[in-house]
């Protein structure tokens, strides 16, 4: 198979449905991407859905027709959903930043309040003591 | 006694009958089975068509077990009541997904895509059947989703009386000839 019957309009039509397939199937199963919350995972699973509807139309439907806009239409439909998948995992990574932040803030407040709690313990102990 | 003749003759004619139907049956079994050992191409292979039908049945049993492994049902843990239900209806609507839906909606679907259809259908099925379970479980969700709609409304209603309020004073402006504010 040459280069030129891969960049077929025709290949690339057929192969993108599949791709698109990978890409949910790779969000849902990554441990990078969190897809935990009801609204992300239902979105993630109709995406799935109608990218294996797309296959539908493509090897079982007698009346479908490909053609050069439905190859143009289908890639820009991939980026959009790439363009999510990568928002997506950048707000996990920056979720689970400031969470691992938070517990670190959280254990340096219960130190410092240890800290001041010892010092006011050792004045009062110096004012009883004059 | 010609009665009890009469009486032999019909239970001997429906015997011959009932038989006739056995055999018919019989017979409609040995075109099923006729049927289902046809052969279809797959991966340079003639394979027979009751082996896809095991696949599919098979594929949906795995897509809704490795549906168990996506973070939606890894975290936390539901009850194992649940996640059973959780399963079985996910393997149902895989099996409903490339039997019923696919067959339906597509005309002539090749036994590959009947595969492709039952994993992937039994995986998002597990997925949307759970979440639609939570979303009625929920409460809070529920009312959420609630507010969600009655703002949209509310805001859509307001677009609608701010656009028609400004097109009637323009129609007022054009009619008078006053100015437009």
């Amino acid at each position: 198979m040459s280069i030129y019957t891969l960049l077929d309009w025709r290949f690339i039509n057929l192969a993108v449905p599949f791709i698109g397939l990978i890409s949910c199937a790779y969000l849902f199963f990554s441990r990078k991407t969190c897809t935990k919350r009801v609204g992300v995972s239902t979105a993630v699973a109709l995406s799935l859905m109608f990218w294996l509807m797309l296959t539908w139309a493509d090897w079982g439907s007698l009346s479908f027709v490909a053609s050069y806009q439905t190859m143009w239409a289908r890639v820009i439909l991939l980026v959009i959903s790439l363009l999510i998948a990568y928002e997506l995992r950048y707000y996990t990574r920056l979720s689970r930043f400031l969470r691992a932040k938070n517990n670190q803030l959280q254990l340096e407040k219960k130190q410092l309040h240890a800290i001041i709690h010892r010092l006011e313990t050792q004045l009062t102990h110096k004012d009883e003591s004059k | 006694m010609p009665h009890r003749i009469e009486a032999a003759k019909a239970t001997v004619t429906s015997l011959a009958g009932n038989g006739a139907n056995i055999v018919a049956v019989a017979s409609a079994a040995t075109g099923l089975t006729q049927q289902l050992n046809q052969t279809h191409p797959f991966l340079y292979l003639d394979l027979p068509i009751w082996l896809f039908f095991a696949a599919a049945v098979i594929l949906s049993m795995m897509g809704s077990l490795v549906s168990l492994f996506v973070d939606l049902m890894a975290t936390p843990p539901p009850s194992p009541a649940r996640l059973a239900i959780n399963l079985v209806l996910g393997f149902l609507t895989g099996i409903i997904g490339a039997f019923v839906i696919l067959p339906s909606v597509t005309a002539a679907p090749p036994m590959p895509l009947l595969l492709l259809t039952a994993l992937s259908m039994s995986l998002l099925g597990t997925v949307i059947v759970r979440n639609i379970g939570e979303v009625l479980r929920s409460a809070e969700l529920w009312q959420s989703i609630k507010t969600i709609i009655k703002d949209v409304i509310i805001e859509a209603l307001e677009v609608a009386k701010k656009i028609a309020i400004e097109r009637w004073k323009l129609f007022l402006a054009l009619i008078f000839g006053g100015h437009s504010k």
